[in-house]
């Protein structure tokens, strides 16, 4: 198969070569290996968008795998690209969902693939054992805080840059941030009985 | 541009932290490589290996077969629905969820034609194709729900409980209502609340619900039409002339929506008692030459 095979290359109403075959396991794995669909660097950018947190291989993978599944049980698209980015929302709402399911069945129990998460365990020092739960209540909270962690945090963009393009003053933008960290953690308490120090006579 | 301030100076601190930590690998790239990090071009050796690819294809096919029997549940209650107003689809006209089988049928055909395994659930969408039937709903819901746990299964679950088991859907969806994080969901819950409220005669804790639902934005005119028509029945000849009012504000005496639901309550007005009626139209002769065209149409309903 050759790797830069392009989809208009395909006859009209027929699907490429690299989703062609008589079992999705053995099109997966085609998909995975070379990935001329792009979907790895696709899902990783639609996290992003969509302002999701999830590991971006599981996304990867659970795209794949959509993939693969429907190239045998639908009929070729008219646009390949759009069916594709379809099955990448599809396989993050997938992932997003069994992540909460899970976690509410029951929260002690974690697959391995639920506990990898680099940027939670080696940027933010969250504990592996405690990835699904704080992916599954950031992914809960509302756009307006999840946006902010993404475009401050992960995209590092300038805070005015981000007010400026936003619905948001820097009062909103403030509280949205310290809503998005509030899972790690790693939000500012604002009660005055946080503080250890409240209360007490300053010498 | 306009002088902003920077971040907090308390969560720019924090971070600072993690920055200096010597364990932290942040401290080894600048800020905006957090999203190279995101992107997983950094760490990890790729794993595309055979058993994670397996396990993402179980899911997959569950998911996929799950997805099947929620829409089968779907189709075969609008087969025979309830006192349940029908959908608005995507180009904002009112829809018959049962006119989708044929393309249903279609989907599933190949979904069981390549299924890996005849399990009890391939037989189940076999029979379904064979003819669904609108007493099978609940069995389609709960069969879903057996294989992938979603909140919009749970809410074809409490819709398509009998209707003889008020009880039943109520907990159903009580506790839907606890858990969902959809909102647009959450709100569809509760006119189903409202309507299985009014069929236990629980009519003021069902205009409540309404209330409740009137407030949101996807379902407040359905949320405001009940409560206008359970204000009638209650009597409380206030509380109606205000909701016809908001109503008024909602909607227009000739919307689809409108005509639908005050076709239904006149289905609804059915199930009601001699005194009930009376009261109803009491308190509606009182308030009648005050409200809005748009109750009106509701109020046809009550009047006949």
């Amino acid at each position: 198969m050759r790797t830069g095979e392009q989809s208009s290359g395909s006859a009209p109403g027929s699907w490429p070569s690299y989703l062609r075959g008589d079992d999705e396991h053995e099109i997966a794995s085609r998909l995975s290996e070379v990935d001329p669909l792009r979907l790895r660097e696709r899902s990783a950018r639609r996290l992003r968008e969509r302002w999701i947190l999830i590991e971006p291989d599981r996304a990867f993978h659970r795209a794949v795998t959509a993939c693969a599944y429907g190239a045998r049980r639908e009929p070729p698209p008219a646009d390949l690209e759009s069916w594709a980015l379809a099955k990448i929302d599809l396989a993050i709402d997938q992932v997003v969902r069994a992540d909460r399911e899970a976690q509410l069945a029951h929260p002690d129990l974690l697959e391995e693939e639920e506990k990898e998460f680099a940027l939670l365990t080696d940027c933010l020092f969250v504990d592996p054992e405690c990835v699904r739960e704080v992916t599954v209540e950031f992914n809960g909270l509302d756009e307006l805080a999840r946006r902010a962690f993404f475009e401050l945090c992960i995209e590092g963009r300038q805070v005015p840059e981000i007010v400026e393009s936003g619905p948001w003053d820097e009062d909103i933008l403030y509280e949205a941030i310290q809503t998005a960290l509030a899972p790690f953690g790693l939000d500012v308490p604002t009660e005055a009985e946080d503080d250890p120090e409240a209360g007490q006579e300053r010498e | 541009m306009k002088d902003v301030p920077e971040i907090a100076p308390e969560i720019r601190g924090l971070l600072e932290e993690l920055v200096a930590d010597p364990r932290s690998s942040m401290r080894l790239a600048p800020r905006r490589a957090l999203r190279s990090w995101f992107d997983g071009q950094t760490i990890r050796p790729r794993d595309s290996s055979g058993t994670k690819l397996e396990r993402h294809l179980i899911e997959v096919h569950r998911e996929a077969l799950a997805d099947l029997l929620r829409e089968a549940a779907m189709i075969a209650y609008w087969k025979a629905p309830i006192l349940t107003h029908k959908p608005v689809g995507p180009d904002g006209k009112l829809y018959d969820p049962a006119e989708l089988e044929p393309r249903w049928k279609e989907r599933t055909e190949a979904h069981v034609r390549l299924a890996p395994r005849r399990d009890s659930t391939v037989e189940l969408l076999e029979a379904c194709l064979r003819g669904l039937r609108a007493e099978q709903a609940h069995e389609l819901a709960t069969a879903s729900l057996s294989l992938v746990g979603d909140d919009r299964t749970r809410f074809y679950l409490g819709l398509t409980v009998p209707w003889e088991k008020p009880r039943v859907a109520l907990s159903i969806l009580g506790r839907l209502l606890e858990r969902t994080v959809s909102r647009p969901l959450g709100d569809k819950t509760l006119l189903l609340v409202g309507a299985r409220l009014c069929a236990l005669g629980r009519l003021g804790d069902a205009r409540r619900v309404y209330m409740r639902a009137a407030r949101a934005e996807a379902v407040a005119v359905y949320g405001r039409i009940c409560s206008f028509n359970l204000s009638c029945f209650l009597g409380d000849e206030e509380r109606a002339l205000e909701e016809a009012r908001e109503l008024g504000d909602l909607s227009k005496p000739d919307d689809e929506v409108l005509l639908a639901e005050r076709d239904l309550l006149r289905e609804w007005m059915s199930s009601r008692s001699g005194r009930e009626l009376d009261t109803a139209r009491t308190t509606l002769g009182r308030i009648s030459d005050r409200i809005p065209p748009t109750a009106g149409v509701v109020a046809e309903a009550i009047a006949s």
